[in-house]
Order: structure tokens, then C-alpha cells, then sequence
């Protein structure tokens, strides 16, 4: 299963969406329910889907899919 | 990763940051409502891009925190328009590396580094948040302003 599957099902979890798309540009730029709140809410459910841990940089750095994807292929994921 | 059985550092609770439209309005009703007595000016702290003020209950050991936004592009807008009223747990820590620590590892996420606060003197304060609200503060022990110790020496002084 690919990393973006995966991280769609985080996001639609997230955004109470179940028919939600994304790809590497999906951002908070793009979906104005992307907040801060909701970013700890998809790293926090990142983390524990790729039991992996990201850094407080890259926590800070994210602003779309493709930086929670980049974050977590960089661990093997 | 969470829940960690690990022994917390101890924590101590400084103050409960309340959040409000309108800084003065707040001060009068809790002062004129419940008596609690105004412990500072308005203080902005930019950093946070926030205008608080600290309240405290005669004889209390924690503070009350109202904290508003400091303009229209404050990060704080949007918890307001959304209607967030209390809005952190502030916890005073003799460690801050091994409580952030201790909290990262029972499933917490740090957000930012450890900064400088105004309010505090200069002492650090670290910002973390879990899927539950509200969000937690964590304030480093010491010398300065709105310290734990010296308000328990203050109290016992009064009630002496």
C-alpha cells in the first residue's frame, strides 16, 4: 500500500471525508480546513501509522501532502 | 509511542489561559463576578502574537491567563471565531528538556522550539498539543516574574 493511500485515509479521518482525494498537492493552501490544528492531528496519526517520529522542523515545515509524504518516505515508508 | 508508562517530571499548574474578544470586558466581569484581583498590565507578547493579562483568586496558587489576539492577523483569530474559550494549561517544570521529553513520548507533539516569553521575564515556554484540547504550555522554574515559588511564599506570608 502506498504512502499516499495511506496518508489519504489519515486525511479523510481527519476531515470527517470519506470520499476525499489527495495528491501531492493538496495544502492548506488549497482546503481552507487544513489548520494547525488539524496538521498535529495528521502527524500525531501519521506517526502512528509509519511508527515513525517527525522532527519539530518538520512539523513546522508542513504545509501540504507532499511534505507529511516526504517526511515519511525519508524513514522507508 | 503512547501512553508511555514512563514517571512524569513534576508538573505544576502556573495558570489556565482563557481566551477573549475583548481584554477589559473580561477583566471587569471575572473581577466584578468572582473577585478575582488584577495581577498585571496587559502584556503583548508578539511572539505569540497575543495581549494577555494575569488574574489570580485571593489565596490561589495558579493564575488565570486572558489571553486575546494582538490584531486581525493574530494565529488566535481563528480559535476565537471558532469559539474556543479555554484555551491552554500552563504547567511551571524544574526541567523543561525532560518534561517536553516525557510528554513527546506519551504521544504528545512540541510545537516550536522552547522561546523566550515577555510575560515570564524571559523565561522559556514550550507549546504542545495532542487530538484533545486544550493546548498545553509548559514554563521553565525560576527567577522572575509570575514564579511559582514566590507566589507560595506570598501566600503564606498573607495567611501568616
Amino acid at each position: 500500500m502506498s504512502a499516499l493511500f495511506r496518508l489519504q485515509r489519515i486525511l479523510r479521518e481527519v476531515f470527517d471525508d470519506p470520499s476525499l482525494t489527495i495528491a501531492d498537492d493538496f495544502s492548506m493552501q488549497s482546503y481552507p480546513d487544513w489548520d494547525s490544528v488539524a496538521t498535529v492531528h495528521i502527524v500525531l496519526a501519521a506517526e502512528e501509522e509509519f511508527k515513525m517520529r517527525f522532527t519539530t522542523d518538520e512539523v513546522a515545515g508542513i504545509r501540504s501532502v507532499a511534505d507529511v509524504r516526504r517526511a515519511v518516505e525519508a524513514r522507508g515508508a | 509511542m503512547a501512553d508511555s508508562p514512563r514517571t512524569s517530571p513534576p508538573l505544576a499548574l502556573h495558570h489556565v489561559g482563557t481566551l477573549v474578544d475583548d481584554i477589559e470586558a473580561a477583566t471587569r466581569r471575572l473581577v466584578g463576578r468572582f473577585g478575582y484581583a488584577i495581577e498585571s498590565p496587559v502584556i503583548g507578547d508578539p511572539a505569540q502574537t497575543a495581549r494577555v493579562r494575569f488574574l489570580r483568586l485571593p489565596g490561589a496558587d495558579h493564575w488565570l491567563e486572558l489571553v486575546t489576539p494582538n490584531g486581525e492577523t493574530s494565529k488566535l483569530r481563528n480559535a476565537l471565531r471558532k469559539g474556543v474559550t479555554l484555551h491552554h494549561l500552563c504547567y511551571e517544570v524544574a526541567d523543561l528538556a525532560a518534561a517536553l521529553e516525557h510528554l513527546r513520548d506519551s504521544g504528545m507533539l512540541v510545537v516550536g522550539d522552547p522561546t523566550p516569553a515577555v510575560a515570564f521575564g524571559g523565561r522559556r515556554i514550550a507549546w504542545l498539543m495532542d487530538r484533545h484540547a486544550p493546548l498545553v504550555e509548559l514554563l521553565e522554574a525560576g527567577a522572575g516574574p509570575f514564579g511559582l515559588a514566590e507566589l507560595r511564599s506570598r501566600n503564606r506570608r498573607e495567611s501568616a
